[in-house]
C-alpha cells in the first residue's frame, strides 16, 4: 500500500489538536489534581510531601456524607432510568406522533437551562409555590406542605427532571436498534408481554440502560448546586463539602482526596450493580 | 406497533407535562406583573426585561457568554471534525478506544473537571478569565462534534473522494468542494450543540473564570443574593438561546433520537 | 367433495389501510399436509394474508378458522401456528439452543422434555455442532435453519414461512429448497409459504395460490397453473409465455394471418402458447402454421431463445431445443414457419 505511511501520518495530524486539548485540559490537570490529594496545606501554602493523611481525614469525617450522596444518587438514577425506559419503550412500541413529540421535547431541553430548571423547581415546590397553591385550591390539603422544598425529596425531583432527557437518549437509541421480527417471533412462540419485555427487549438494550444509569448516577453523585439551592441545610451532598473545601477553606488537598474517594466508591458501587444486573438477566434465560 | 392504551397515554402526557411545566412557568412569570413567582401571573408586562436590560452586569455577562460560546463553537468544530476524520480512517477497534478517551470528560460529573482545572490553573498562576474558560469548555464540547461527525462519516460515500482524486483534485480542493459541502449540515448542527452545552455550563465556568461573569453565573448570583424577579426574564433568555441552538442542531442534522 | 373440515379455512378475509385495499375479500382452504405457496409480486397482499393467518394482523372483516375453530380474535401467542420470518427474527442475545428452546420454555414443558425435543430438532436440522453459538456467529443458511427449527420444535398445526429464502444467494437457496421439500416429506405437517419467486413456488408446493393486487387470482396445482393460467397476469407471472390476440368464428380460430379449428363461442380472445411448445420448420398437418421471420436469436446454453416477427407485426418467442449433433445457428432475417400442437395452446378468456 503506497498510501499507508502518508495516510497514517495524516490520521495522527488530524487527531492531534483534539488530543492536545484533552491532554492539557483534562489528563494533566486530572493527574495533578490526583497528586494534590497526597499533599497538604500548611500555613496557607501547598506543601509537597506525600502523605495519606487527607484520605484518613476523608474516612474519618466524610464517610457518612459519601454514603448519603451515593444512596441519594442511586435513588435518583434508579427513578430516572426506569422513567426514561418507560418513555423510550412507548416511543419505540406505540404508533403515532406522540412519541416523536416527547423525544423532540427531551432532545431540545437536554442542554437547556440547568440553573433555570433548578430555580423553577424552587419556585414550584415552595410553600407559596404553585404545587401547594394547586393542592390547596382543589382542597386536598389545608396547610401548605412544608416537606416539598428544602428536603432530599426536592433534590430527587429536581435532578430526575434535569437528568431525564440524558437517560431517554441512550435507552431510546438502543431500543431503536431492536428489530420487530424477534419481538414478533417471541409473541408467535407464545410469550406474554412481560416475558417479551424481560427476556427479549431488556437484554437487547442492556447497553443503553446501563449507560443511562451510569450517566445519571455519576452526575447525581457529583452534583452540589441542586442540593445547595433546593436541598436545604440538612441535605448536603459530598459535592457541597468538596466545593466548600476549595471556596471557603482554600484546602485543595482535602477536596481532592474527597473527590477521588467519592469517585472510587461510586465506581465500586456501579460495577457491583452492573454485575448483579447481568447475573439477573442471565438467570432469567436459563 | 400497538395502539395507545389509556394508561400508557396518560403516562406519556404526564411525562410531557413533567418535562415542560417548569420551563413554561419561568417563561410565563417573566411576562407577568406578579413579582413573587406565584399564581396568578398578573397583567402581561415587559417590565422585568426592561429592568434586566438596565442592569450593567447583564451586558457584561452577555458579552462574556457570547465570546466564550462563539469561540467554543468554532474551535470545537475544528478540533472535533479533524479528530472525527482521523478516527474514521482508523480500524473500528482502535477508533472506539480513541473515542472513549476523547469523550471521557463528558462522563464525569462537571465538578471534578472544574476542581481539577481550578487547581491546575492555580498551580501555574494562570490569570483566570475568559481565556481560561474557553479551553476548559472545549475539552467537554469537542466530544459532541467528534461523535456527530464520526457517525456521519460512517455512512459517507468514499467513492466521491476517489472520483475527485481521479479527476485530479488536490486534497484541499477535495475537502472544500466535496467533503465539506456534504457534511456541512452535520457540522453546523454539531457546532450548535457544542454552543448550547457551553452557553449553559455553570459549574466549570464558575471555577475557572476568576472574577468575571457569564449568563449562568449571573443567574447564580441573583439566586444567592436577592429575590430579583428579573431572574425570570434572564432565565427565559438563556432558555431561548440554549433550546434554540439545540433545535437548530437537531433540525440540521435531522437527528431522530 | 369431502365432509372433513380443512385444517385452515379463510372466509371473506379483508384488510384495508386507509384508502388502500391490501386484501379484497378472500376465501382459501388448506388441507392437512398441504404445502401451499402464496405467490405474487411485492405489494400483492401475500404477506398481509400470511400475517393475518399468524394473528399479527387482525382483518377488517372475515374469519380465520384452524381445525374448525374460529381463531380470528386470537393473537399469535394463542394460535397453534408458528412463523419463520424473512429476516429470521432470531433472538440475538440467545444461543442457538436457547433460541430453539424458548417456545418450549414459554409453554412450561418439563426440563427433560425440553432438552430432548430441542436436541432432536437440532440434530434433524444439522445444527447440533452450533448449538451453543450466538446467531451472529452463524452463516445466513444456518440462521435460516435455526429459525425453522425454532418454529418446528413447537409442532405447529400450520407452519407459516414468509419468504424465508429471499436473503440467501442462489446456490444456497436451491439447496435449502431441497432441504425444505425433504423436511415436509419427513415430518409431514402443513406449510403455508409466501414467495415472489415462481420457480421456488413450483419447486416446493403442491398447491399454488397466485395473488395480484390484493386478490387470489388462481389457486391450483403448479402444473395446472402452468398449463392453464386463468388470466393474462398469471400467464406472464408463471414462466414465459406468448399472448396472441385472436378471434373465434364458427369454431375456427383466426390468429396472426392463419386459422385452425377451435371449439367454442364466437368472440375475441387471447391465445397463450409457451415458447418451449412452439416448433420451427415446415409445419405439420393439423397444426396452426404461422409464417414468420427470425428477428433475433440468442444462444442460452440449453436452448436457443428466438424472437420471431409474425406477419401481423406481433412478436413470438420460441425456445428451440438444440437437436444433438446439430450446431447450425438460426439465421437472423431468415424466413421460417412456427407451429404448435393444438393441445399446447390455451385460451385466456378476457372481457
Amino acid at each position: 500500500m503506497s498510501r499507508g505511511a502518508s495516510s497514517s501520518r495524516r490520521t495522527v495530524a488530524q487527531i492531534a489538536p483534539a488530543a492536545a486539548v484533552l491532554t492539557v485540559f483534562f489528563l494533566l490537570p486530572g493527574a495533578y489534581f490526583f497528586l494534590v490529594s497526597f499533599w497538604q496545606i500548611k500555613r496557607y501554602k501547598l506543601v509537597r510531601e506525600t502523605t495519606l493523611e487527607n484520605y484518613v481525614d476523608v474516612v474519618r469525617e466524610y464517610l457518612p456524607s459519601i454514603g448519603f450522596s451515593i444512596t441519594l444518587a442511586l435513588i435518583i438514577a434508579a427513578i430516572t432510568t426506569s422513567f426514561a425506559f418507560a418513555i423510550a419503550y412507548l416511543i419505540r412500541f406505540r404508533e403515532g406522533r406522540l412519541g416523536t413529540l416527547i423525544l423532540f421535547v427531551a432532545l431540545t431541553t437536554l442542554f437547556g437551562g440547568y440553573l433555570v430548571k433548578i430555580y423553577a423547581w424552587k419556585t414550584l415546590l415552595g410553600s407559596t409555590g404553585i404545587i401547594n397553591q394547586a393542592l390547596m385550591l382543589i382542597g386536598v390539603i389545608e396547610q401548605p406542605l412544608d416537606w416539598l422544598l428544602y428536603t432530599p425529596l426536592a433534590v430527587v425531583i429536581t435532578l430526575v427532571h434535569f437528568l431525564l432527557p440524558f437517560a431517554i437518549l441512550p435507552v431510546h437509541a438502543s431500543l431503536r436498534g431492536i428489530a420487530d421480527a424477534p419481538v414478533d417471533a417471541a409473541r408467535d412462540l407464545g410469550a406474554s408481554r412481560f416475558r417479551i419485555f424481560a427476556e427479549v427487549v431488556l437484554p437487547q438494550c442492556e447497553t443503553g440502560v446501563v449507560t443511562a444509569f451510569a450517566l445519571t448516577f455519576f452526575i447525581s453523585v457529583g452534583d452540589y448546586v441542586t442540593a445547595q439551592l433546593v436541598g436545604g441545610p440538612n441535605t448536603l451532598m459530598v459535592g457541597n463539602f468538596m466545593q466548600s473545601q476549595f471556596i471557603n477553606r482554600l484546602n485543595a488537598p482535602i477536596g481532592s482526596a474527597l473527590a477521588f474517594s467519592t469517585l472510587l466508591a461510586t465506581l465500586i458501587v456501579f460495577l457491583a450493580l452492573r454485575y448483579g444486573f447481568r447475573l439477573a438477566l442471565g438467570g432469567l434465560r436459563r | 406497533m400497538r395502539r395507545w392504551s389509556a394508561g400508557s397515554l396518560s403516562f406519556a402526557l404526564f411525562s410531557l407535562v413533567f418535562l415542560l411545566t417548569p420551563l413554561v412557568l419561568v417563561v410565563l412569570f417573566s411576562f407577568g406583573e406578579n413579582p413573587h413567582a406565584t399564581l396568578p401571573f398578573g397583567h402581561p408586562t415587559l417590565h422585568w426585561y426592561e429592568e434586566l436590560f438596565a442592569n450593567s452586569n447583564f451586558w457584561a455577562a452577555l458579552k462574556n457568554s457570547a465570546i466564550i460560546t462563539l469561540s467554543v463553537g468554532v474551535l470545537s468544530a475544528i478540533t472535533g471534525t479533524a479528530a472525527a476524520f482521523g478516527f474514521s480512517n482508523m480500524r473500528e477497534g482502535p477508533a472506539q478506544i480513541g473515542l472513549q478517551f476523547i469523550t471521557a470528560p463528558v462522563m464525569l460529573p462537571p465538578l471534578f473537571l472544574a476542581l481539577a482545572l481550578a487547581t491546575a490553573y492555580a498551580a501555574i498562576d494562570a490569570p483566570q478569565g475568559v481565556l481560561t474558560v474557553i479551553p476548559s469548555h472545549l475539552v467537554f464540547t469537542q466530544p459532541f462534534v467528534v461523535l456527530v461527525i464520526y457517525s456521519r462519516m460512517a455512512t459517507f460515500d468514499y467513492a466521491l473522494i476517489e472520483s475527485a482524486r481521479d479527476l485530479g483534485a488536490s486534497p484541499l480542493s477535495i475537502f472544500l468542494n466535496v467533503t465539506l459541502p456534504i457534511i456541512a449540515p452535520n457540522l453546523i448542527g454539531a457546532s450548535f450543540l457544542a454552543m448550547a452545552v457551553s452557553l449553559d455550563d455553570f459549574v466549570i465556568t464558575f471555577f475557572t473564570i476568576g472574577g468575571g461573569m457569564t449568563l449562568p453565573t449571573l443567574i447564580w448570583g441573583m439566586l444567592r443574593t436577592s429575590l430579583d424577579p428579573s431572574i425570570n426574564a434572564l432565565g427565559t433568555l438563556v432558555l431561548v438561546m440554549t433550546v434554540g441552538s439545540s433545535i437548530i442542531a437537531f433540525k440540521t442534522t435531522r437527528y431522530r433520537g | 367433495m369431502t365432509d372433513a373440515t380443512p385444517l385452515l379455512r379463510l372466509r371473506g378475509l379483508t384488510k384495508s389501510y386507509d384508502a388502500h385495499v391490501a386484501l379484497h375479500p378472500t376465501d382459501l382452504e388448506v388441507e392437512r399436509g398441504d404445502f401451499l405457496a402464496l405467490l405474487g409480486p411485492s405489494g400483492c397482499g401475500k404477506t398481509t394474508l400470511l400475517r393475518m393467518i399468524g394473528g399479527f394482523l387482525s382483518p377488517d372483516r372475515g374469519r380465520v378458522e384452524i381445525d374448525g375453530q374460529d381463531v380470528t380474535a386470537l393473537g399469535p401467542e394463542q394460535r397453534n401456528t408458528n412463523i419463520v420470518f424473512q429476516s429470521y427474527g432470531l433472538f440475538p442475545h440467545m444461543t442457538v439452543r436457547q433460541n430453539v428452546g424458548f417456545g418450549l420454555r414459554v409453554a412450561k414443558r418439563g426440563r427433560a422434555e425440553r432438552d430432548r425435543d430441542t436436541a432432536e430438532i437440532l440434530e434433524l436440522m444439522h445444527l447440533a455442532p452450533f448449538a451453543d453459538r450466538l446467531p451472529a456467529a452463524l452463516s445466513g443458511g444456518q440462521q435460516q435453519r435455526v429459525a425453522l427449527a425454532r418454529a418446528l420444535v413447537m409442532k405447529p398445526s400450520v407452519l407459516l414461512l414468509d419468504e424465508p429464502l429471499a436473503a440467501l444467494d442462489l446456490q444456497l437457496r436451491k439447496a435449502m429448497q431441497e432441504e425444505l421439500r425433504n423436511l415436509h416429506h419427513e415430518i409431514g405437517g402443513t406449510f403455508v409459504y409466501v414467495t415472489h419467486d415462481q420457480s421456488e413456488a413450483m419447486a416446493l408446493a403442491n398447491r399454488v395460490a397466485v395473488m395480484d393486487q390484493g386478490r387470489i387470482v388462481q389457486e391450483q396445482s403448479p402444473e395446472a397453473i402452468y398449463r392453464h393460467p386463468r388470466t393474462r397476469f398469471v400467464a406472464n407471472f408463471i414462466g414465459e409465455s406468448n399472448l396472441l390476440a385472436a378471434e373465434r368464428k364458427g369454431d375456427t380460430c383466426h390468429v396472426a394471418g392463419t386459422s385452425f379449428p377451435l371449439q367454442g363461442p364466437d368472440g375475441k380472445l387471447t391465445l397463450m402458447v409457451r415458447p418451449s411448445n412452439i416448433r420451427l420448420g415446415r409445419g405439420k398437418a393439423g397444426c396452426p402454421k404461422l409464417p414468420a421471420t427470425i428477428a433475433e436469436a440468442v444462444f442460452m446454453g440449453d436452448y436457443w431463445h428466438i424472437r420471431l416477427k409474425l406477419q401481423s407485426g406481433e412478436d413470438l418467442i420460441v425456445h428451440q431445443q438444440q437437436p444433438s449433433g446439430q450446431s447450425k445457428a438460426p439465421q437472423t432475417g431468415g424466413s421460417t414457419t412456427a407451429f404448435w400442437e393444438p393441445a399446447d395452446c390455451h385460451v385466456i378468456d378476457e372481457t
